[in-house]
């Protein structure tokens, strides 16, 4: 639906030098695909955002949506397009002199609809965004998570096939964030839209996201699917995101008596960190480990969470036993489809020892 | 006190209003289209044209730096041009709005200018096209803040009309001249200043309610 290719943007300088905003992107986001690009402030997502409604006329390289090269289309031809495309934005961008109903009307009144027409598509979408009640109020009564719900319903008006989210839930608190989110991933199961979402924020990739791209310094580092990104992050960007995102931190206690190498300790013992991902998450694989191989489990942190649907188990052991047993377990999980990460080695009993 | 000079009175009031409105209506009719050009051609703007901007720009400067005195006898052959006569209250009605004209042009612009870019980036995201932006988001944003403008465009002409007396157009300020000033009637000279005061303050309330009305924060 959305096909970028070798995107570049680069804004002249004063001083003659050049910025270069975004260095040869290449990204596809399937049709009805919900896809999401992380990073750092200034590493180009908004810039990317906007080339793809043209908001931003790209240096090089060519932008297709919906399978026509918006940067080959006159100024008219290219409105026209925009009316498939809905947009928006972290601070809402309403209109204050317009009601609730009249700024989702506007998309309509701009494509010259009927007021017929207008008030037939706009009814539901107030029903959707749980707006009804709020048609005829100005914006400024309005909470930050209503507005943006108006943006919503007014970005949906000209029933376009891709919405366009320029972190849109960065100017809200927690819990509105997780009911727009929501919202969104009803509005995408249910009409079919492609997404395609910029934020800084590993929650919104966590819960909306099929697909991530990693954003550094213009560059996308790193695609991936969100559930391996998650248990398997390629670069050390997106493997800091997942960490900052998912409390997997080592317990400082833990983190105090590690050690690289098993020389210096009397007992060492390995640390593991497994993740479970979707079906190993619910089958009892580390009993069954115990039950095959002569090796004793001791669990010293662990969380779960849901992405995508798929439940993710993290957990930090120590693994205590043989090392040719030892190795012959790990292999064992390795077998499972479970991701283990070798962190080290901790006298035996770390925590007790205490 | 003030025998015989109520109907004057009268009379110079209605031309005053008369010139402050008429002209004051026509300069919001031309100001406005100018000034939205004023700032959709400003570099970076929607319709970016920095020449015809800094050219746009000049005219306005130049126009707002004349001395109203001299644009009034300046621009007397154009006037007769637009009005078939140089002298009388409708005479003065036409230098009294090429003066308001470049004013409100400047207060539109910078009106406009205060609109928070995203709308015009959430416009454009909507296939809206220039004009649309101007007439649906720009102009309806920018308004409580333009009529605040334009009241101070009028009381600036009720200013302005006092001069009109010089090519015979009448009003408060004229009668103030002619007869609290050169007759010595100090009553005529304290009853218009009065008017002046009290129609003032009436614009301003005016202006101040309409906008605080169309204001929906």
């Amino acid at each position: 639906m959305i096909h970028l290719s070798n995107l570049h943007k680069t804004y002249p300088q004063r001083d003659g030098t050049t910025v270069h905003a975004l260095r040869n992107i290449n990204l596809d986001v399937a049709e009805g695909e919900i896809c999401g690009a992380i990073g750092h402030s200034g590493a180009g997502k908004s810039t990317l955002i906007r080339c793809v409604n043209l908001l931003e006329r790209p240096t090089e390289g060519q932008v297709i949506v919906n399978g026509q090269d918006l940067t080959a289309l006159s100024m008219p031809a290219l409105r026209q397009a925009r009316h498939q495309m809905g947009m928006i934005f972290q601070h809402f961008n309403l209109l204050s002199t317009r009601t609730v109903f009249d700024n989702i009307a506007l998309p309509l009144e701009l494509a010259r609809k009927s007021r017929r027409d207008i008030e037939a598509a706009i009814a539901p979408l107030l029903a959707l965004t749980g707006l009804t009640e709020k048609r005829n109020i100005y914006p400024a009564q309005l909470s930050g998570g209503q507005k943006q719900r108006v943006a919503i319903a007014r970005a949906l008006a000209s029933r376009p096939k891709v919405l366009l989210c320029d972190e849109a839930t960065s100017a809200l608190d927690p819990h509105t964030t997780q009911a727009i989110l929501a919202l969104l991933k009803d509005i995408n199961k249910e009409f079919g839209i492609t997404l395609l979402v910029i934020t800084h924020e590993m929650d919104v990739i966590k819960q909306l996201c099929q697909r991530v791209a990693v954003m550094h310094q213009g560059e996308i580092i790193e695609h991936n699917d969100v559930l391996s990104f998650f248990t398997q992050a390629k670069t050390p960007l997106g493997q800091r995101f997942v960490q900052a995102a998912r409390r997997q931190e080592l317990s400082d206690i833990i983190k105090q008596r590690l050690h690289s190498k098993p020389d210096q300790l009397q007992h060492p013992v390995p640390l593991l960190r497994i993740f479970f991902v979707g079906k190993s998450a619910k089958d009892p694989v580390l009993s069954s480990m115990q039950q095959q191989f002569p090796v004793a489990i001791n669990i010293l942190q662990g969380n779960l969470e849901t992405i995508q649907d798929t439940p993710i188990g993290i957990m930090v052991i120590e693994m205590r036993g043989e090392e040719a047993a030892q190795k012959a377990a790990i292999y064992y999980l390795k077998q499972q489809q479970l991701t283990v990460e070798e962190l080290g080695y901790v006298e035996r009993d770390v925590v007790a020892a205490d | 006190m003030l025998n015989g000079m109520w109907w004057p009175l009268t009379n110079a009031l209605l031309e005053t209003l008369y010139m402050v409105f008429v002209s004051g209506g026509l300069a919001a009719l031309f100001g406005t289209p100018i000034g939205a050009l004023l700032f959709l051609t400003r570099p970076g703007e929607i319709l970016a044209r920095p020449r015809f901007h800094h050219l746009l720009g000049w005219i306005v400067n130049t126009t707002r730096s004349i001395p109203f005195i001299i644009l009034l006898v300046a621009i007397i052959p154009f006037t007769r041009l637009v009005a078939g006569t140089s002298i009388g209250t409708t005479a003065a009605m036409v230098p009294l709005t090429i003066g308001a004209i470049p004013f409100v042009a400047r207060i539109v612009e910078n009106a406009l200018c205060e609109i928070p870019k995203g709308l015009l980036e959430a416009a454009q995201s909507m296939g809206a096209t220039p004009l649309q932006i101007t007439r649906k988001v720009l102009l309806p944003e920018a308004l409580p803040n333009i009529i605040n403008g334009l009241t101070l465009t009028l009381i600036t002409l009720v200013g302005y009309s006092a001069m009109a007396g010089v090519v015979g157009g009448g009003g408060l300020g004229d009668l103030a001249i002619r007869y609290g000033y050169q007759r010595f009637q100090g009553d005529v000279m304290i009853a218009t200043v009065v008017i002046l005061v009290v129609l003032v303050q009436i614009i301003q309330s005016g202006g101040d309610l309409l906008s605080r009305k169309l204001r929906k924060a």
